[in-house]
């Protein structure tokens, strides 16, 4: 059910980030998190700065901040709308996003009053945009 | 273009992950910070410094030149004796901290910071033309420097030197043969507990070979005690634990080593040495800002830059941060107004717009009793 871009998965089904969040679409309910890339990047996760329930975001707006040991990366929201549900287990297990970046180590559910599709990258989109441009570069 | 370190192709086929710092290709960790922070808390591990400056000084005025130039007591070193100090500007702030090893009369050694090399180098030619007999060489790029560091460090190099590692004292240096190749290994580290380090000295185009094999035959010897190859993430969180300063965070030509509370290492009672003017008027006058520990007591991690305020009152910044692994909690060093600095006093840090609860503290940040260099038990 995922695409193989080199070490990482690109979970098939999701829309997708250049910042590296995917956003699970359900109606107009929308699960936040990060990609398989992100996490491994970051490598070890040691905290997440868990987002605001009720807090009013603009796709683009900071909703998150994850902290491996030696960097802080944030995460922006991949829609408008309004935060109605975040994982509390990060507070305790910041880990889960490195175990299961599109499970359970997701941040944060949105109701969305916009979803900018035409912004955001389908998962073959985002699997060749890994490939031809992130994975190239590094 | 960063310069690789000479034993990257090694690291590489380890598949350590690898970064830029200081202008070197230089491993970042191998299998993880946290695990091989532990490691060297709870173990042994093994890094690669040698993106550190490393300088041979010799001439019948060396010593002399020495002490001048650092705020060490340079003449009444002992020939197998290391000491640490700063390099001052004539402010009395600080060009870089480093190692002074005595080899004999008229020979030392002096490791400095990567990021420091070029400008200490350049600043200790000029100094030594005032003295008639100062040879400077840089050899950096003809020698290799590992630490062993961990209570383990000890019975890992035991195996393969034939000399008695116990004999010698923190601070003091010997050339000895390790897996059987000459080195200058002293007791010395950056991470607070008790371990080696290891400079091998060839030609450049030796070194690649020579180091590799010195890396190999550690980590060999290493295998049965949990030795684990560490890199810089590693370095850096340890050495943060351990309260020890870092050139570019808690040292820079704006700063003395009085704010940085490094009174052990100015010599004041020595002759004159660049900067000692400017250090007695500032200890006179009473410091403005000084070094403290910060622990957060709320979730999050200090990082570089952030402001330490008290209620509402900013006094000061994070000069470094990170999450300790043994203690896990946000840990950090930093600078507050000289009338602040009050261990356990509550503050907050200021982390991306929100005030977050922490308290200033001393270091270590560990429990000496069961971790670092002078733990009880070994």
């Amino acid at each position: 059910m995922s695409i193989k871009v080199g070490d990482y998965e690109v979970k098939r089904g999701l829309l997708y980030t250049k910042t590296h969040e995917w956003a699970k679409v359900d109606g107009d309910e929308v699960v936040v998190g990060v990609t398989d890339y992100a996490q491994k990047s970051l490598h070890e996760i040691v905290f997440v700065e868990v987002p605001q329930v009720g807090k009013q975001v603009k796709k683009g707006d900071v909703i998150s901040a994850i902290e491996s040991t030696k960097a802080v990366s944030e995460v922006y929201s991949p829609v408008d709308g309004v935060i109605v549900k975040v994982n509390e287990a990060l507070k305790d297990m910041p880990e889960l996003v490195n175990k299961d970046p599109y499970g359970d180590g997701w941040i944060a559910v949105i109701k969305a009053t916009h979803i900018p599709k035409e912004e955001l990258f389908t998962d073959e989109a985002y699997a060749e945009f890994l490939r031809s441009e992130v994975l190239k570069s590094s | 273009m960063a310069t690789p370190t000479h034993l990257l192709k090694l690291y590489k086929a380890m598949g350590a992950h690898v970064a830029e710092y200081a202008g070197w290709l230089t491993p970042l960790w191998f299998e993880g910070v946290m695990s091989e922070h532990l490691a060297v808390r709870e173990s042994v591990g093994l890094f690669d410094v040698s993106h550190m400056g490393r300088f041979l000084i010799t001439g019948d005025d060396s010593a002399r030149f020495l002490d001048y130039v650092t705020t060490m007591d340079v003449l009444n070193m002992g020939y197998n004796a290391a000491r640490y100090g700063y390099i001052l500007n004539e402010k009395g702030g600080i060009k870089d901290d480093v190692i002074v090893y005595r080899v004999d009369k008229s020979k030392f050694r002096l490791v400095c910071n990567a990021v420091n090399r070029g400008k200490i180098f350049k600043w200790l030619i000029e100094r030594a033309r005032e003295f008639a007999d100062v040879k400077v060489e840089d050899v950096t790029f003809s020698s290799v420097m590992l630490a062993v560091q961990g209570p383990k460090a000890e019975k890992v190099l035991q195996k393969i030197c034939k000399d008695d590692l116990s004999s010698i004292g923190w601070y003091k240096h010997i050339e000895t043969e390790i897996g059987e190749q000459r080195c200058y290994l002293s007791r010395t580290g950056y991470t607070g507990e008790d371990g080696f380090e290891i400079i091998l000295l060839k030609t450049p185009s030796e070194i690649c070979e020579a180091g590799e094999k010195l890396w190999t035959a550690i980590y060999e010897a290493g295998k049965e005690f949990g030795l684990k190859p560490c890199g810089l993430g590693a370095r850096d969180s340890l050495r943060i634990e351990a309260g020890l300063p870092l050139y570019g965070n808690e040292l820079s030509e704006d700063i003395t080593p009085l704010e940085v509370r490094g009174y052990a290492f100015i010599k004041f009672e020595k002759g004159d040495f660049i900067g000692k003017k400017a250090l007695l008027e500032i200890d006179r006058k009473g410091l403005e800002k000084v070094r403290i520990g910060v622990k957060m007591v709320e979730q999050g991690i200090p990082r570089s830059g952030f402001k330490i305020l008290k209620d509402d009152v900013e006094i000061g910044w994070v000069s470094s941060g990170t999450y300790s692994p043994l203690i896990r909690n946000g840990i950090g060093l930093g600078f507050v107004k000289t009338r602040y600095a009050v261990f356990d006093s509550p503050v907050f840090v200021n982390i991306r717009g929100r005030n977050v609860k922490a308290r200033l503290c001393n270091w270590p940040f560990y429990d000496t009793l069961k971790y670092g260099r002078l733990r009880a038990s070994k």
